[in-house]
């Protein structure tokens, strides 16, 4: 009991928290704007693997990591595009794209790690790494819980609160939401529905990007087939959970990186747990946290629906 | 006027398959193969002998019986994108009943090891249709954590309690008595592959000739027009996730039964991404499924032999399926069939002019 | 005259079906000019069109002597058209602020938002919270906002779409004022319907659409209703069929008893409803939309419990849809939306004639022959063109999709028959047929609820008449010892406050 007393009160685990979050959030954080303008973007793990295979390769080939962002942002964003077409401009079902494209990255990748590197593995490549953030680091606890990040956390910390407020107290986020509730009144107030949902998914596909290249720069520096662990479902969660709300994904997502440094650390400890039971702890939390949350949530209400004029 | 009537499905499906072939090709193009050759050895490899054959047939039936399921869910208007689990579950029943009673005859032990891994895979895929059904949570979330949380379970008992003791060291069970191993009949024909034809059957029958089919088909096209014809939505809900998962769970103690004989944590290699692919491109119909199921088994049966002579990745039959399902979409747009009707009045007015 | 807007030679097609077909159409400045037309004529195409809604295959726009094609709504209003659909296209998630603002006023910032509403009301009238959520207003006022929010652009011309089926009588007289105020200050007002004496009230030209072409255009000083209607149909239209003499009704079928019904957020949807409809008559209860149609109808079609009182079919309570499919069920049940509720729109109709608590089959399969002949003989009889069971109701009209559904509910030989807005979006033939169809089942001696929000159907085939209002049901009385103007009167709730007042 106390082995597990210790685990729940060290530092590192909330900063592990922290850590197994921001991919997770990033990705609700894209959705969030996706499911605002009424698309549901169900290839968020096609997305993110792309972003994640993208980085190790950029930082592969140039030795940089920033390169490895761009590449990464680029391939998701690439995949963003045809969801984009193919739900936006010709109407077709959403969720069968969405599904087509978890399919198709899993494989794309799969194919390009044999393709490109010797021995058909992906290599260890050069990453973000942590630093202390000026004047706090040494603080007790919350120190080495918050302050010993790498970059990428304070920048998901900013973009949740950009999104926040472009969304919610802008006009322009006004007119996004607009199109997720009805995109007919929308367009017959002149608004054009097609461009600011290609603009939800073209940031959607971005943010889950991000989180993809967090999970190979940021954790794992490599790349191994399907890394994204349904993550990006996960996320899917995470939208309803946090009420298709910027800020609220920032506690649902942090819910899920608990549980997963949770069981990490029971793992990896003397405790006599089945460590591949621990591992299977983050898809059951969603389940139950999911069948807690859903029955008062309330998503827009043109949420799926194709939508094409005449 | 019944001929124009199937243009349209007919050229939405020759562009399927061309585009399909085309992405195929640049694929095989960036591998540096050489595409003759290795649609040669393809071919080859998937029908080129009777064992060929055998090994497509085999790899088939997983496949298309857990598409059969995905098809059945799909008409109800449901994503069963849980099919790996459901096959894991399943093949853990079958297993669990091969290794339990060893000596009971192969004319009981077969049938009761499969109907134990068919009910697993139901429990599974009942699972999500009841947390869909009583709480409204999405299957599509629901199904991909089961999956994982099943492939976590299976991992942990073929690491622990259930692996082979006398075993190299793989994570493996025993492997099952040749008793619950499914025949194969005149070298040819796997067992399964006759087990695939009739739940196809069952699930043709099942959709196009009885009330339930008309009710699972009525819920998948409107809710709200069944909602007012009295059919329960939560109960068709539940009914079309435990066939899929039943289906499914029996395509995992099939391969077990017939191709495998020993469960391990790579047990499914996706096969249940690979069924929602097919069910999709099958457009949800018995036959359509069934088609596109051997054709998937045929192409993966034959990239698996041909990778000895040419090297080609088995990662090009997932592109290839994404491939097709995308096109399969991009055919039954709205957007897509207004560009389409547009083009086909204006030929067709050019051509009468 | 110098005309304001000038649309010519405009094709559209969907599909097979032709929308327009080469119509022109002139509105002058200052005038309310009426567009009419059968449901299906293509009056909102062409309002959609000069809307930027939707692009044609053919044909000019003119506004104000500049030539404009607008590909959207953003084009036409720039180009000055505004336009206010039937069903108002507002956002029900959104505040009224946030609506305007969609609409470009204010920079989205919610105080800007509210300053903005405040400037366009000190010049437009608008009774309403702008903080208020769309959805929580009645649907008069939604059309209000969406009206104000158009002005407040500025707009020279501005489209009414069917502007009259979701108000009372008394709205309707609101409405009119407002757009004579509109035309009195140069602007026009083109306004959509299907009612002539609308058209004879408040415009001062008409032009008359049908199958999609115009078929001319009058100042409505110089055509009686007569002609206007026969210039509508194409065909002089004969008198309405005698009834059969009202005769002493039969046993009661249905009865509600103290019936009441309450929504999701606790409001009361039915308030202690008594209702009673017997063998051999047709009860018609009236009302604006939104005041417990739906709960009603819902509660007589078995889809829903009432939270008090009781519901009685033939003495025995009303089984709920889910308990059907036991024994055979004797109540033919007409849905409002025949598209989404009464029909699989896009499955073959051999299906649809079979989708229902009366589904069965004889050892578990069915035999397709059968149902397929048994589908073909149901189409002939009740007149369904094409009579071809394969094909599905989306390829038929408004008027056969609803045969399609008389016939699956008639099938049964049921003893009782609940209808809501049976007619509603069918041409005047197509209505003639349903509203015949229910008499002469009320003349077989069924018993006939129907629940109409359109007035002159209640009053002409109701024996009974009866109005809802706010979820309270006046007991339906004979037809013949009420007038129509009681009836506006009760839609609008004022029997009440005058009841109200004489009780003080």
């Amino acid at each position: 009991m106390s082995d597990l007393f210790d685990i729940v009160t060290s530092a590192t685990l909330y900063a592990a928290a922290i850590r197994l979050a921001l991919p997770i959030f990033l990705a609700a954080l894209g959705e969030t704007f996706a499911e605002r303008a009424g698309l549901v973007n169900v290839g968020l793990e096609g997305m993110m693997l792309m972003g994640a295979f993208g980085a190790v390769l950029g930082s592969d080939v140039t030795g940089s990591a920033l390169a490895g962002v761009a590449i990464g942002l680029l391939l998701a964003v690439l995949v963003a595009a045809v969801q984009g077409f193919v739900s936006i401009n010709l109407g077709g079902d959403q969720i069968v794209c969405g599904i087509a494209l978890n399919i198709g990255a899993l494989g794309i990748t799969a194919f390009l790690v044999r393709a490109i590197w010797e021995g058909g593995n992906a290599p260890q490549v050069a990453g973000f790494s942590a630093f202390d953030f000026p004047l706090v680091a040494n603080a007790p606890f919350v120190g080495v819980a918050v302050f010993q990040q790498g970059i990428f956390v304070y920048v998901a910390l900013v973009l949740a609160l950009i999104s926040w407020w472009a969304l919610m107290k802008t006009g322009w986020g006004l007119r996004m939401r607009g199109c997720g509730e009805d995109p007919l009144a929308c367009e017959s107030l002149g608004i054009p529905v097609k461009r600011l949902r290609w603009q939800a998914m073209l940031i959607c596909g971005a943010c889950a990007g991000l989180g993809g290249v967090f999970l190979a720069l940021g954790q794992l520096l490599t790349f191994s087939d399907g890394m994204s662990g349904g993550r990006g479902f996960i996320a899917l969660a995470v939208v309803i959970i946090a009420r298709w709300s910027p800020m609220l994904a920032i506690p649902s997502a942090l819910l899920f990186g608990a549980v997963e440094a949770f069981a990490l650390r029971v793992q990896s400890s003397d405790l006599d747990v089945p460590p591949e039971l621990m591992l299977a702890l983050p898809y059951v939390a969603t389940i139950i946290v999911y069948a807690i949350v859903v029955g008062r949530s309330n998503p827009p209400a043109a949420l799926g629906r194709s939508y094409v004029r005449q | 006027m019944t001929v124009e009537r199937f243009i349209p499905a007919l050229t939405r499906g020759a562009v399927a398959l061309i585009g399909t072939l085309a992405v195929g090709l640049v694929a095989v193009l960036a591998a540096g193969l050489d595409p003759v050759t290795t649609l040669q050895a393809i071919i080859d490899g998937a029908l080129g002998s009777p064992y060929a054959i055998r090994q497509s047939l085999t790899e088939a039936v997983p496949v298309t019986l857990t598409a059969l399921g995905v098809a059945v869910a799909f008409r109800a208007g449901l994503f069963n994108l849980g099919g790996d689990g459901q096959i894991y579950i399943g093949a853990l029943g079958a297993v669990g009943v091969s290794l339990l009673f060893p000596e009971l005859a192969p004319i009981l032990l077969i049938p009761f090891a499969l109907v134990v891994g068919m009910f697993g895979g139901l429990v599974w895929g009942c699972l999500a249709g009841v947390l869909r059904a009583k709480l409204r949570l999405s299957e599509i979330i629901t199904t991909i954590m089961l999956n994982f949380i099943a492939f976590w379970i299976i991992s942990y008992l073929v690491h622990g309690p259930l692996k082979d003791p006398g075993g190299s060291g793989y994570p493996l069970t025993r492997e099952i008595p040749e008793a619950a191993q499914l025949p194969v009949f005149g070298d040819l024909i796997p067992s399964g592959a006759v087990l695939m034809l009739v739940a196809a059957f069952c699930v043709w029958l099942l959709l196009e000739r009885t009330p339930t089919g008309i009710k699972i088909k009525g819920t998948g096209s409107s809710a709200s027009a069944s909602r007012f014809a009295g059919v329960s939505m939560s109960r068709v809900t539940i009914l079309v996730m435990a066939i899929a998962g039943a289906l499914a769970g029996l395509g995992g103690a099939v391969s077990l039964q017939g191709d495998q004989y020993k469960l391990g944590d790579f047990f499914s290699p996706g096969w249940g991404f690979d069924a929602v692919a097919v069910a999709l491109i099958g457009r949800g119909t018995a036959t359509g499924t069934l088609i596109t199921g051997i054709a998937v088994g045929a192409l993966r049966s034959g990239i698996q032999s041909a990778q000895g002579t040419a090297e080609v990745p088995s990662s090009i039959a997932q592109i290839l399926l994404a491939a097709a399902v995308l096109f399969v979409i991009v055919g039954n747009a709205e957007g897509a069939g207004q560009l389409v009707r547009r083009s086909w009045a204006r030929t067709r007015g050019l051509a009468s002019e | 005259m110098t005309a304001l807007v000038k649309m010519g030679g405009i094709v559209k097609s969907f599909g097979e079906t032709i929308a327009n077909d080469d119509v022109s159409l002139e509105i002058a400045a200052g005038e309310v000019h009426a567009l009419l037309g059968e449901n299906g004529a293509g009056k909102t195409t062409l309002m959609n069109i000069l809307y930027g809604l939707t692009i044609p295959d053919e044909g000019t726009i003119e506004v104000g002597g500049v030539s404009v094609a607008p590909r959207n709504p953003a084009d036409a209003i720039d180009a000055g058209v505004g336009m206010v659909h039937q069903h108002p296209l507002v956002v029900g998630a959104l505040t009224v602020a946030e609506n305007f603002s969609l609409g470009g006023l204010g920079d989205g910032s919610p105080a800007s938002m509210l300053e903005a509403v405040a400037d366009v009301v000190q010049t437009i009238p608008l009774e309403v919270d702008p903080r208020a959520r769309i959805d929580s207003l009645p649907m008069s006022l939604r059309q209000r906002v969406e009206i104000v929010r158009c002005l407040a652009h500025g707009v020279r011309v501005l489209v009414l779409d069917e502007p009259t089926a979701v108000l009372t009588p008394d709205e309707v007289q609101q409405l009119f004022g407002e757009m004579e105020r509109v035309v009195e200050q140069g602007r026009s007002v083109i306004f959509i319907t299907h009612k002539l004496a609308e058209v004879q009230t408040i415009a001062q030209r008409v032009t008359v659409l049908r199958h999609g072409r115009n078929v001319g255009s009058f100042a409505v000083g110089d055509i009686t209703s007569a002609e206007l209607a026969e210039q509508m149909v194409g065909r002089e239209l004969s008198d309405r069929s005698a009834k059969g003499a009202p005769r002493a009704a039969g046993a009661a079928r249905l009865e509600l008893r103290g019936v009441c019904a309450v929504g999701d957020d606790g409001e009361c949807l039915l308030d202690n409803l008594d209702l009673e409809v017997c063998a051999g008559e047709i009860v018609a209860i009236a009302g604006v939309e939104g005041n417990g149609q739906r709960p009603l109808a819902d509660i007589c079609f078995g889809l829903r419990v009432p939270d008090s009182g009781e519901v009685l079919h033939d003495d025995e309570r009303l089984p709920q849809l889910r308990d059907w499919g036991r024994s055979k069920v004797a109540i033919a049940r007409i849905p409002e939306d025949r598209r989404h509720e009464g029909l699989l729109i896009d499955s073959p109709l051999w299906e649809n004639l079979r989708y229902g608590p009366n589904l069965s089959a004889k050892r578990g399969l069915i035999n397709r022959r059968h149902e397929v002949a048994r589908a073909r003989s149901l189409l002939e009889e009740f007149g369904v063109v094409p009579p071809d069971p394969m094909v599905p109701p989306s390829a038929l009209s408004g008027g056969n999709q609803q045969k399609v559904v008389l016939a699956r509910e008639l099938s049964s030989d049921p003893d009782l028959v609940v209808a809501v807005n049976p007619t509603r979006g069918l041409d005047i033939g197509a209505q003639r047929d349903v509203r015949d169809r229910l008499a002469a089942l009320r003349d077989a001696g069924k018993a006939v609820l129907v629940i109409s929000t359109d007035l002159d159907e209640v009053i002409e085939i109701g024996d009974r008449v009866g109005v809802l209002y706010r979820g309270r049901l006046e007991t339906p009385i004979a037809r013949n010892v009420v007038d129509r103007a009681r009836i506006g009167e009760a839609m609008a709730g004022l029997l009440d406050d005058q009841q109200n007042r004489a009780e003080a």
